[in-house]
């Protein structure tokens, strides 16, 4: 009993975590979401899509620092936009054949958004010498901690290939960083 | 022999993995202090704010979110 009632408590708490998150980033997701999109009328919707998706994720999210907490949640919109278009294709009966990278990528900070900022120059251009779908498939398995499952359904790559897929994003990434260390 | 170079192999999989780990927490760092300042200058745009509607929906969607 005393388990089911913090179990409500925690739920509560989590609802309102949610709550406060939407109202704070509400502004930044519907510039994101609608440089996606293009469509203001859908946006509203895929806002809150992108905002339950993040309830499952709380444990995690609270872990986050303001910035990469920050990031997180842009990065979930842009993947329910993803998901968005691609459902939308589906339905039109358009075949999608591209990969990830052709539609929406997940990291998109270029160098001089970056200028300012004069730490991680060996980071930021070992990650931007990726291609990026080898940037998303990074992002989705190290940062947003997806399932190879999940990774799959966004990328168009199959299930059973997306370690393979990582396995060699990794490498080119450890590759890209040795040489900007050396 | 084999099962050592097997154990090296994965141990190397997971120092590779560790720091990339790392690498990708950084970078979404430095996205989020852009994203951030962002949304500081855009949250004083009326346009930028949800509708009241909008609003009630979210918290009744998450209200029953299971």
């Amino acid at each position: 009993m005393f388990l089911f009632f913090l179990t409500i408590i925690e739920d509560q708490d989590d609802r309102e975590y949610i709550a406060h998150l939407y109202k704070k980033y509400y502004p930044l997701l519907k510039k994101q979401a609608h440089s996606i999109i293009w469509d203001y009328g859908m946006i509203d919707d895929l806002i809150q899509d992108a905002f339950l998706k993040l309830i499952p994720k709380i444990p995690l999210v609270r872990t986050l620092n303001d910035y990469q907490r920050t990031s997180y949640i842009v990065y979930t919109m842009r993947h329910v936009c993803l998901d968005y278009i691609r459902k939308k294709s589906r339905r039109s009966k358009h075949t999608f054949l591209g990969a990830t990278e052709d539609i929406a990528p997940v990291l998109t900070a270029t160098g001089n958004e970056f200028a300012h900022i004069e730490i991680h120059e060996v980071l930021e251009q070992a990650l931007f010498q990726l291609t990026e779908r080898d940037r998303n498939l990074l992002c989705f398995k190290y940062y947003m901690e997806m399932t190879d499952k999940e990774i799959a359904h966004l990328s168009g790559i199959p299930a059973d290939h997306v370690r393979q897929y990582v396995a060699r994003a990794r490498r080119r990434a450890i590759r890209f960083l040795s040489k900007g260390e050396g | 022999m084999s099962g050592n170079n097997q154990a090296d192999k994965k141990l190397q999989e997971l120092k590779e993995e560790r720091r990339i780990k790392e690498v990708m927490a950084r970078f979404a760092e430095l996205e989020g202090r852009v994203f951030l300042k962002e949304n500081q200058a855009l949250s004083q745009i009326p346009f930028y704010q949800p509708s009241e509607t909008s609003r009630k929906i979210f918290l009744q969607r998450i209200k029953y979110f299971t």
